[in-house]
């Protein structure tokens, strides 16, 4: 349940954003949730929802891109992506992997009503 | 129309986290954050270490739970720095908790200080509170599926101790199984095997622990 945490820091992050470009108010939050991170997508929405009513971001939409995880073998350099954990590349099935892809927790873009 | 922003949405936790491990690593003071699932033994790991390092080692702790002061009074009655934090409700440390509780401690007086995080498997992963390295705590009565199930913060950390060794023989998990998720997870995870409860393994433990003391002094 650090959903509350992070959609908390969100909306700080915003409200700079929107302030630097002069905006009022939003049709949509932009971001990018790797699979790798522990965050429930529809906890985020829950929880922006009831820590934004009543404010200008009431109505905004939180949109999640889910960030599949991605691996870049060490030896055949093969960049691949996986459901889950794997520990050997499927192409030479060398076991010296990094994930490069998966942990993020960013936010992408806020979209203004046109 | 869309406005890019690219931000990271921890960045503020982030900054507070190394403005704490910028004051820790000017006191050459070696942090830990411990992580694990409530009743893994957090705190009686925290005392047997306690127990064979404190006439070498000057030990600090931070307590970490959503209510009450029974971990903090636990470690006091070992003779060391004890403070707790009660996150009201909070599923994890952060650092700005930190950096309050920091104040409250004499931290030039210190070598090591541990962190110990609220008893979760999932969110202290995320948030970081300016240690050096994050060490969690897997009970073999949790079962032997927990890394796999539970893959950020195995990857998150550095040492990995399984805790309740003695009571394999009435368990179905086996540490064989434990060591093969990990070795998928995290190649590196330096993984120690003890009883809280007997000793065993414990002294392997406490000397590495030493040592890293002694490498953040050098």
């Amino acid at each position: 349940m650090h959903e509350m945490s992070l959609v908390q820091n969100i909306i700080d992050i915003v409200e700079q954003e929107m302030e630097r470009h002069g905006v009022e108010q939003l049709k949509a939050i932009h971001l990018a949730v790797g699979r790798m991170s522990a965050v429930v997508p529809e906890q985020m929405t829950l929880c922006f929802e009831i820590l934004t009513s009543k404010t200008k971001l009431a109505g905004t939409a939180l949109k999640m891109r889910m960030v599949p995880i991605t691996y870049q073998c060490g030896a055949c350099e093969r960049e691949f992506t996986s459901e889950g954990i794997v520990s050997q590349c499927p192409s030479c099935s060398s076991e010296n992997l990094e994930m490069i892809f998966g942990r993020e927790l960013k936010i992408e873009s806020i979209e203004v009503t046109d | 129309m869309k406005i890019p922003v690219v931000r990271n949405i921890l960045e503020v936790n982030d900054r507070i986290a190394d403005q704490n491990r910028e004051i820790f690593d000017r006191n050459r003071l070696l942090v830990i954050n411990l992580m694990s699932s409530p009743g893994a033994g957090k705190t009686s790991l925290l005392e047997k270490t306690i127990e064979t390092l404190k006439e070498r080692v000057h030990i600090g702790v931070i307590e970490g739970d959503i209510q009450c002061s029974f971990d903090a009074e636990r470690i006091a009655k070992k003779g060391v720095q004890a403070l707790q934090i009660n996150t009201d409700g909070a599923c994890h440390l952060d650092g700005n908790m930190i950096r309050e509780a920091m104040t409250q401690m004499d931290l030039s007086s210190l070598d090591l200080l541990v962190v110990e995080n609220v008893g979760n498997l999932v969110c202290p992963a995320e948030f970081k509170v300016g240690e050096d390295m994050k060490i969690m705590l897997l009970s073999v009565t949790e079962g032997d599926d927990k890394p796999l199930k539970y893959p950020l913060m195995f990857q998150e950390s550095r040492v990995l101790i399984i805790n309740k060794i003695d009571l394999l023989p009435y368990v179905d998990a086996k540490v064989e199984n434990i060591r093969k998720a990990v070795a998928q997870l995290n190649r590196d995870m330096i993984i120690f095997e003890l009883s809280c409860r007997t000793g065993e393994g414990l002294e392997a433990w406490t000397n590495w622990l030493e040592e890293q003391v002694k490498l953040k002094k050098a």
